[in-house]
Order: C-alpha cells, then sequence, then structure tokens
C-alpha cells in the first residue's frame, strides 16, 4: 500500500511535465502517439527492406501512398464537421477516368484540362454539401447515393482499365525536382495548405462547426457556408487524388475508388481524428496514411500465407487502434 | 501514464519485431544463392510434396533463378489453383533446384499491386510473373523491372506493357463462340439472360460486348430479357439469376461466364424448366450438366497456365528457346454430352470425357481440365491438399 502511494507519486511529476512540455510547444500527445506508430513501422518496413532506404525507393512508395492521403484529407474535412463521405471514391474515379480518358485525348499536355477536372470534383463535393447542410440528410445516405451516381458516370466515361493521361502528369508523379522525388513535394504541399486553412479565420470556424454548431452559429460563423466550403474542398482533394492515382498509374482505373473509402475512414480514426467532430487534422491523417501504407508493405515483404497475410494486416491495424485508444482513454483521465 | 504508453509502444514495437522475425527467413529465402525455407516457397516443398511421387530427382545443378509470382485476388477458386499448380511445378523435376518460386498475394487494388511490384523489384529477382490486377495501371512499374534486366512474365489478367511476355486468354473469340453456340441451340429465337460479369472488368466487358453484337447480328430472333451481375462467384450469380427469373415469365437460355450450377439451383428454385447455358469451366458446372443432362458450353480457362509460364520462364532466361511476346495459352472449350453439336466455332470444342477434362467424382472447385502436356497433376496437387 505504503509502497504503491510512493510509486505513484514519484511518476507524477514526470508526465505532467511532458504534457507541458509539449502543450508549451504546441505538439499534441495525440499527434506524438501517431508519429510514433508511423515510425514504429517505417523502421520495421526499413530493416525488412534495407533497400528502401534510398530516396527514389522511397519516392516510390510515397507514390503508392498519395492518393490514400489525399482521400484521407477528404475524409478528415468531412469528419471535422461531424461528416462523414463515402462518395470520395466515386469523385476520386470520376476524377481519375477523365484525366485517362477527356484529358488524354487531346494528345497534348493541356494543364487547363486538368484543373477543369478538379473544378468538376470540388462541384462534386458541393452538391454532397447542399444534400447535407442545405438538404438535411443524412452525410451517410446523402454520400452513399453520390457514391453511386458518380461510381456511374466513371464507368460511362471508361468501362474498363485504359486510356492514356497526359504525358506531363505521369512525368510529374515520376519525376523529381532538385533531387526530391515530386511525391514528397506533393505530400509536403497537402501539409503546409492545411496549416494555412488550419490558422485561418475558415479553419477556425470549421473546428468550431465541428465542436458545436449550435454555439458556432450563435457566434456569427455561417453554418451552412462552412459546411459547403468543407465538402467542396474535400470533392478537390479526393478529385486531386483521382488525377494522381492517374499518373501513377499511367492510366485510368474506373473501379480503383471503393477501397479508398473505410481505408480513408481508417486512416482519419488512427490518426486521432475524433468522429464526432472538431478535433484532429489532416497532418495526423496524412502520418496515419503513411503508417497503414507501411503496414501494407510489410505484410507484403514478410510472405506468409494468404490468410496469415490478411489477418496480420488487421492484426497490426488493430494493434494500432489498441494503443491508439489506450493512450487517448489515458489522457482524458489525466485531464479530467 | 508515461509508463503504460511506452508499454503500449513496446507491445507494438514487439508485434513488428515478430513481423520481422516471421520475415527474416522470407526475405532471406528470395535470395537465389540460399536455399529456400518460406512456407510459400515451392523449392523447399519437393521433399514433402508431389516430389517423392515424381522420385524426388534433383535437376542436374546449373543456376537457381529466383521468381516472384505476383498476385491479386484470392476469392474463388481458381487463383488458389493456380498458385497450387505454380509450386507443385516449380518443385518438380526439372525445375526443382532451378526455380526458387515466391508468391505474393495482394488486394484487388492496382496500387496495391503496384506497390508489392515495387517491393519484389527491390528484391532483384530474375523474373516476375503477374497475374493483373488491371490490364494498365502496372505498366510503368513493369517498365521499371524489365529496365532492371528482369524477366516480366504476365498471364491470365494481363497487362498492356510492351516488354512484357504475355500469356492471354482470347476473351473475344470464346464469347463469339458462347454466343454462336447458345444462338445454334435456340436455333436462333427465344429469351435470354445474359451476365454482365464484373463492372470494370476487361473480360466483362470483352464478353458483353461481343455477345450483344453476335445476337444482334445473327440471331435476331434471340431476346434478352434480363441482365445479371455473376461477379464470378456463385453467390451473386444465384441471387442475380432468380431476381431475373422473378421478372421474367419466359426464359429459354442463360448466356454466362461464370457458374451454371447456381443457375440450375436459381432455375429449380423458381420452379422452372432447365435450359442450355453457359459458364466457366468448373468442375461443378460440369458436374451438374451432366447430371440434369443439360446442353451447357464450358468456355475454357484452366490454371494450369501458371506452370506453361514457369516453363517458358526457363526456357527463356536459359536461353534455350524462343517464344513470341504474346501467344494465347488455351483455345478450346467444352461441351456437355447434351449439348455436343455442331455450330460455327473459332475456338476448338470438346466433349466432356470423364477424368480427362471433368471429374464426377471429385472437388467441384477445381478448374479443369487440370493438367496437360507431359506433367501428371492429380486433383489433390491442384486443390494443394497434398
Amino acid at each position: 500500500m505504503t509502497s504503491t502511494t510512493v510509486d505513484t507519486a514519484a511518476a507524477r511529476p514526470a508526465v505532467p511535465s511532458l504534457r507541458r512540455l509539449l502543450a508549451n510547444s504546441g505538439i499534441s500527445l495525440t499527434a506524438v502517439t501517431t508519429a510514433t506508430i508511423l515510425i514504429v513501422l517505417a523502421v520495421t518496413d526499413f530493416i525488412l527492406q534495407p533497400a528502401l532506404l534510398d530516396v527514389t525507393e522511397l519516392g516510390y512508395l510515397a507514390q503508392t501512398a498519395l492518393p490514400l492521403v489525399l482521400v484521407g484529407a477528404a475524409q478528415t474535412l468531412v469528419v471535422l464537421v461531424r461528416g462523414i463521405d463515402l462518395s470520395v471514391g466515386g469523385i476520386m474515379v470520376l476524377a481519375n477516368t477523365t484525366t485517362a480518358v477527356w484529358v488524354g485525348e487531346q494528345g497534348g499536355n493541356h494543364q487547363l484540362l486538368v484543373f477543369a477536372i478538379l473544378g468538376l470534383a470540388a462541384c462534386a463535393g458541393l452538391l454532397n454539401g447542399l444534400l447535407v447542410a442545405v438538404g438535411g440528410f443524412e452525410p451517410f445516405v446523402a454520400t452513399l447515393g453520390t457514391w453511386t451516381i458518380f461510381n456511374g458516370l466513371a464507368l460511362k466515361v471508361l468501362p474498363t482499365d485504359g486510356g492514356a493521361p497526359p504525358p506531363s502528369l505521369i512525368n510529374f508523379v515520376f519525376g523529381k525536382t532538385a533531387g526530391i522525388p515530386n511525391s514528397f513535394l506533393v505530400l509536403a504541399g497537402v501539409f503546409v495548405v492545411w496549416r494555412i486553412l488550419r490558422a485561418s479565420k475558415l479553419g477556425t470556424r470549421i473546428y468550431a462547426v465541428g465542436a458545436d454548431e449550435e454555439r458556432a452559429r450563435l457566434n456569427g460563423t455561417s453554418v451552412v457556408g462552412v459546411k459547403l466550403f468543407v465538402y467542396a474542398l474535400a470533392g478537390l482533394c479526393a478529385g486531386i487524388a483521382g488525377v494522381l492515382l492517374a499518373g501513377v498509374a499511367s492510366s485510368g482505373t474506373p473501379t480503383a475508388g471503393d477501397p479508398y473509402i473505410l481505408t480513408s475512414v481508417a486512416a482519419v480514426v488512427i490518426g486521432g481524428t475524433s468522429l464526432a467532430g472538431g478535433k484532429g487534422g489532416i497532418g495526423l491523417t496524412m502520418m496515419a496514411a503513411g503508417a497503414l501504407v507501411f503496414i501494407s508493405d510489410i505484410v507484403t515483404e514478410v510472405n506468409l500465407e494468404t490468410w496469415v497475410s490478411v489477418a496480420a494486416s488487421s492484426g497490426l491495424l488493430l494493434a494500432v487502434v489498441i494503443v491508439r485508444s489506450l493512450i487517448d482513454r489515458v489522457a482524458e483521465r489525466r485531464s479530467a | 501514464m508515461l509508463r503504460k504508453s511506452l508499454l503500449a509502444m513496446a507491445v507494438l514495437l514487439l508485434a513488428g519485431l515478430v513481423v520481422a522475425g516471421c520475415g527474416s527467413s522470407s526475405s532471406s529465402s528470395s535470395s537465389s544463392s540460399e536455399p529456400a525455407e518460406s512456407s510459400e516457397t515451392a523449392s523447399a516443398e519437393s521433399e514433402g510434396t508431389g516430389g517423392e511421387e515424381a522420385g524426388a530427382e534433383e535437376s542436374s545443378g546449373g543456376e537457381e533463378f529466383s521468381v516472384y509470382l505476383s498476385n491479386n485476388y484470392m476469392g474463388n477458386e481458381w487463383r488458389p489453383q493456380m498458385e497450387n499448380i505454380a509450386k507443385y511445378i516449380a518443385s518438380q523435376p526439372p525445375y526443382n533446384g532451378k526455380v526458387n518460386l515466391q508468391i505474393k498475394n495482394v488486394e484487388l487494388t492496382p496500387t496495391a499491386q503496384i506497390q508489392s511490384l515495387q517491393s519484389i523489384i527491390r528484391e532483384d529477382p530474375d523474373a516476375i510473373m503477374v497475374d493483373a490486377a488491371s490490364p494498365t495501371a502496372l505498366n510503368p512499374v513493369l517498365a521499371q523491372a524489365c529496365a532492371k534486366g528482369i524477366l516480366v512474365f504476365s498471364f491470365d489478367q494481363v497487362v498492356t506493357e510492351p516488354c512484357a511476355y504475355k500469356l492471354p486468354e482470347d476473351y473475344e473469340k470464346q464469347a463469339k463462340d458462347m454466343a454462336n453456340w447458345l444462338g445454334t441451340v435456340l436455333k436462333g429465337k427465344g429469351k435470354i439472360l445474359m451476365d454482365t460479369g464484373l463492372a470494370g472488368i476487361a473480360i466483362s466487358t470483352t464478353f458483353e460486348e461481343v455477345w450483344k453484337e453476335t445476337l444482334a447480328e445473327k440471331y435476331p430472333g434471340i431476346e434478352i430479357v434480363g441482365t445479371f451481375s455473376s461477379e464470378y462467384a456463385p453467390g451473386p450469380e444465384l441471387k442475380g439469376v432468380s431476381q431475373d427469373l422473378a421478372q421474367a415469365s419466359e426464359v429459354n437460355g442463360i448466356l454466362s461466364g461464370g457458374y451454371c450450377s447456381s443457375d440450375v439451383k436459381a432455375l429449380k428454385q423458381a420452379g422452372r424448366e432447365l435450359v442450355p447455358m453457359t459458364c466457366l469451366d468448373v468442375n461443378g458446372n460440369e458436374q451438374v450438366c451432366e447430371e440434369e443432362g443439360l446442353p451447357c458450353f464450358f468456355f475454357g480457362a484452366p490454371a494450369y497456365v501458371s506452370g506453361i509460364a514457369i516453363e517458358h520462364i526457363v526456357d527463356l532466361l536459359e536461353e534455350s528457346k524462343e517464344y513470341e511476346k504474346e501467344e494465347p495459352y488455351f483455345e478450346k472449350n467444352f461441351l456437355s454430352k447434351k449439348g455436343n453439336i455442331k455450330f460455327e466455332n473459332l475456338q476448338e470444342t470438346e466433349p466432356l470425357t470423364p477424368e480427362v477434362n471433368y471429374y464426377p467424382k471429385d472437388s467441384p472447385s477445381l478448374i479443369t481440365p487440370i493438367t496437360y502436356g507431359e506433367w501428371n497433376m492429380t486433383p489433390p496437387i491442384v486443390l494443394g491438399e497434398e
């Protein structure tokens, strides 16, 4: 009894000081946890595949992570305002197939057409926003409907894998700038844009709407306006994911979107963004998406029987979620 | 709390290390100079499996080639049997000791297979066999493999990358033969149901286009009264056909790329008469058609294409034989006893013969025929039970 009291008393000062240290430096415990998960998985993968410790090889791995990072970013935005977007996969393949067919058919590089496609993707997101914020539909139901529509349109544009995206897009995805793979630059760009948005008034309003819609309204925030912006921006992110996927695969793939829907939700949850809205961010989801890519790479590398691979992949995912929730629970208890 | 956090991290790290420990044996076995130990590595299996049957002769010395099989879908019986055959052939003379085969299965998404192929390329193998998730999406990563001097061999769902060798099936000819057979059996008249396969997949798009085109051109008296998506699995086909039967009062034939066994079940459940139908060369389909005395057409897609690919790869690596960059691996379809009629066919047809191209007493899961050439593969070998 006495020794327990002594142990607890001895441990106490260290933890608050760590939390205070993190708080003073503007880093949350959630971010530290997510970063640790990412680092552990990355180190495991590097031990398994030392050849991966090469900037070009890492660039290739980052290429395959790009669509998930961007779809994850789209999902995070919507989750921050207490929504969910099942149509991200549909918007992604719509942008992907139109890039491979419409832009590719022009025979040149036609960057402007790519921007038009991204505008289309933002409009698709805006449609979700209208259904949710103006129409009052449940986000799950509204985006379930639009997901099917966008998927159908993508199959109309390109019935099966093929098409030819513009060479400039392929060169960009596979290229380097000043020796750094462009895939890293895209990831850095997404993070910088997110931090700018996060620090802006609009960013604060997004969190306010997610935390308490009614209070945000009373404070003069246009809840409908914020939601419309968020859904449109989510559509834009999913569209960029589709365009980049066309570059990575040098073709269009009308069925590629569906697996990204649940994976993007997994990235949001593992990252630490609250499904209840108002807490979290795209930076966390980016790290979680990286962790998911490393899990997939590790499981592929260890080359086990198929059923073991599936179980190992899910098991690692579960381990990550358990670690995440344990730490969050302990942190909550402490702050209470 | 910090202590607990660290404990949780340690658990995760431990899990990672366990995975790493498991992986170290398989990654070391990828080296062509070391003996294979992984459960998925075929050259290590020659002792325990069919190696004994074949006399377990080790092939004469020489270089051992590191060959990876990149597969993406294990949802139906075709892919596991394809893998079992690849493992068996790589473990038998003259390929044991000559081929160190490793198999990597990934989810059915192009990015997952791209990522897996990148990991394979880092191992610098002699050859990569690919059953592709997409005919085009893997092209850039496979071009990287070719540029590194790795032999790329694509089969079944082939890629369009020019540097890859390809063993495809001629879907167009198969689809024409299926439509012509059904058109002839129905004497150019009747109402049919049509399978649309799996949305976005090349085989489905080709089948649907060619079927519609052939029927419109040569059999205008045949009307498509319902469509369904078999998804190349028995469950969805049963559901799809049952729904169509509820709406269509008269059905005289079924044009499917999937499962006759499901179609027969759906017709019986709906209290309808059994009708002529087309489907995949799965033993269960053939058993049902023969038991019911039903006219059926089975399009040929044997899973032993992986064995042919291994043979070609070794020939190419040893420079002992040359092959065309692209040649269909199988151009034969099968007919049930009642369906054995003359019709306008582009590919060869063969009536079902027990124990030759179908197996009345064996597993309905078998993809038939199960063996080819000099090989004498049996159902247990193909099913991975031996």
